[in-house]
């Protein structure tokens, strides 16, 4: 395998909680929200790779951290294979260049007070991707790339509907030439019969410049559909990562397993094989010990309770963190 | 499903529209559908397209701000046109409904035992003690854990999933006869969205309750529905069994809609994609909602709209798919 592009190597990051006047009084100890417990992944050139889990699983959380948002705890972010942390100046501002988040709620983040062509202009300028004169070829060029009318430039935000503002966000992210893409949830704020025109277009856009992309999304089919492999996410920790046919044909973690067998069929007579989960996902305040999964598992034993599993196994086909699952 | 096929809700022509700054928007126009005892009714569609405010009409919720019209029988009243007064001892009673946000819709200032105790004040004939044990007995129902130890709990003391509960709970508690989910699962994981699914059709054949389920979501409805009502620009476009939706589709937007979810595809090639977005209900064509989008839309399309004909399975279109047989397997 080629050297990854972007590398995070047990990545930590844990907000703290404000104290309430009554834990003070109490002395309760602070607490603190444990987004991501070592998380260790990487990103092939030209390759998608998707993040799958529950809400608050501390999927968007990774997003965040590799684009630079947050500062991990411990942990690096090796892009090109310069850590992040030991980035500044120009390149600090380069890393921002070529790692570009996409967000996920079209109607919040473009500016609604400037239109279109300045949006893109301001990314053009800062970064200094062409010479001034150049800039309005430039943008036309943009627009026609994530097939929006020319006349667009000249438009407000709300003129736009969900599908053609989240262009916008991809056309914002694409204008500084970027080689790795952070897409949060890309679609999901967006109608089905929409869906399908942007991820089109975020598969046509992937082949034609070799962008990397990191897929988060909690919708699993779509996740399948553009993903070369998959992560998925419980509770701050990868439990299990591999190639995204194989992960979706036979899930070996048994939240994968369940989290799979959930998502709703267009079948009905596919009810799915009813893997059940019982209760809901532990607070990451405070998250269980050992296995974090280990009070929903239906195969959960003793061992579960007091030590974490590594995530192990032969990256190529895929690795699993349980105890219970053969790696050989 | 019962056999005596009475059916519970029968809505004819209900229309309802706003006054949005002199413009009349017509938010749901001229639907009719029925829904039999015990069986679960899909409606389905994209974001604008009416089906919420069908919903609230059949409750009396969108009359306080719009115009209704049409009729809703339900067990041989009529609700379009009963007084306020008499409609709140079937609302919450008989017809109890579900919102899509389990955020926002419990009282933040009220314990949870309070929100669901108010109900069964206001609809039953229990005294303290009863109501007491009888909310227990419906947060059990609904799978919370420690029931009893939880009512004077507040909602912000529960999760996303165990509030859209407490929700099903307090509709329940009066052993409604139809039950209006408005996309009860939506702000919800999957994993738990598939825990309150089974809880609304297990109870559904349990207690022979008819529900009508609002959801954006194909797999949802496919899952959970008996029928399927399918909504585009505030009116039905196509109805029938959920199978025969599903696997023969006859509108060309169920059609598109049904193509453009990536299930069954090979990963990374195009999706099919209908072009266009979703009318705006302020500025609806003449004609069919649908023609702007539509590949198969000829001048009769733009010009009158199509009348929601069949016998079982009926849709609304000039150029419906022709009625195949079932193809091979569910082929999506």
């Amino acid at each position: 395998m080629s050297v990854p592009i972007l590398k995070t190597n047990d990545v930590v990051l844990h907000f703290k909680k404000n104290r309430s006047i009554l834990d003070v009084i109490t002395r309760k100890p602070k607490q603190k929200v444990q987004a991501l417990n070592g998380v260790s992944v990487t990103l092939q050139k030209g390759e998608t790779l998707g993040v799958v889990g529950e809400s608050g699983c501390g999927k968007s959380t990774l997003a965040r951290v590799i684009s630079g948002l947050h500062k991990p705890q411990s942990g690096t972010i090796e892009f090109n294979g310069t850590s992040l942390a030991d980035r500044s100046g120009k390149s600090l501002r380069e890393y921002n260049r070529r790692v570009q988040m996409i967000f996920q709620d079209p109607y919040s983040s473009l500016n609604p007070r400037m239109r279109v062509g300045d949006v893109l202009r301001e990314a053009l300028s800062v970064h200094k991707m062409c010479a001034e004169p150049e800039i309005p070829a430039r943008i036309d060029q943009l627009l026609d790339l994530v097939r929006l009318p020319k006349d667009a430039a000249e438009k407000l935000p709300h003129e736009f509907s969900g599908g053609q503002r989240q262009r916008i966000a991809i056309a914002r992210a694409l204008s500084v030439e970027p080689e790795v893409l952070i897409a949060d949830e890309l679609v999901s704020a967006l109608d089905v019969s929409v869906q399908a025109q942007v991820v089109n277009l975020l598969l046509t856009l992937q082949d034609e410049l070799g962008l990397t992309v990191l897929f988060v999304a909690h919708d699993l089919r779509l996740v399948r559909h553009v993903s070369h492999r998959v992560a998925v996410i419980y509770l701050g920790s990868v439990v299990e990562i591999g190639p995204s046919i194989g992960l979706f044909s036979n899930p070996k973690h048994p939240y994968s397993q369940a989290l799979l067998s959930a998502a709703p069929s267009l079948n009905p007579d596919d009810k799915g094989n009813a893997i059940e989960l019982a209760g809901e996902l532990p607070s990451p305040l405070d998250i269980p010990t050992g296995c974090a999964f280990h009070g929903r598992c239906p195969i959960a034993t003793s061992i579960c309770r007091e030590i974490k599993p590594e995530l192990l196994g032969d990256p190529k086909t895929g690795q699993v963190a349980c105890h219970h699952v053969d790696q050989s | 499903m019962t056999n005596n096929n009475k059916s519970a809700l029968q809505v004819s022509g209900l229309s309802t529209s706003f006054d949005i700054g002199g413009k009349p928007l017509k938010a749901v126009d001229d639907v009719s559908f029925v829904v039999e005892q015990g069986e679960v009714l899909g409606i389905v569609g994209e974001s604008g397209s009416g089906k919420s405010i069908t919903l609230r009409s059949i409750l009396g919720l969108a009359r306080r701000y719009g115009t209704v019209s049409g009729s809703v029988k339900w067990q041989d009243q009529e609700l379009v046109t009963m007084p306020e007064k008499e409609l709140r001892k079937i609302r919450g009673k008989e017809i109890a409904m579900i919102f899509q946000e389990p955020m926002s819709s419990l009282n933040p200032l009220l314990t949870v035992g309070l929100q669901i105790g108010e109900n069964l004040s206001a609809h039953t004939d229990l005294d303290k003690p009863a109501r007491l044990a009888r909310s227990i007995e419906l947060l059990e129902k609904v799978g919370i854990p420690d029931a009893a130890n939880r009512l004077d709990d507040f909602p912000h003391q529960f999760s996303g999933g165990m509030r859209q509960r407490v929700m099903i709970a307090i509709a329940l508690a009066s052993n409604p006869k139809l039950l209006l989910a408005d996309e009860p699962t939506t702000a919800l994981d999957v994993t738990i969205q598939k825990q309150i699914l089974k809880l609304i059709t297990d109870l559904s054949s349990e207690l022979g309750m008819s529900v009508i389920l609002v959801t954006h979501d194909l797999g949802v409805a496919a899952q959970t529905c008996n029928r399927l009502a399918v909504m585009y620009g505030g009116k039905l476009v196509e109805t029938g069994d959920t199978k025969s939706v599903i696997s023969n589709p006859q509108h060309r937007y169920t059609e598109g809609l049904l193509r453009s979810v990536p299930e069954n595809v090979e990963p990374r090639t195009q999706l099919y994609s209908l072009p266009g977005t979703p009318p705006s209900l302020a500025n609806l064509p003449i004609g069919c909602a649908f023609a702007p989008r539509c590949a198969h839309a000829t001048s009769d399309c733009e010009a009158g709209k199509p009348a929601l004909v069949g016998e079982a399975h009926k849709v609304a279109c000039f150029n419906a798919a022709t009625p195949v047989q079932a193809r091979p397997g569910v082929a999506l």
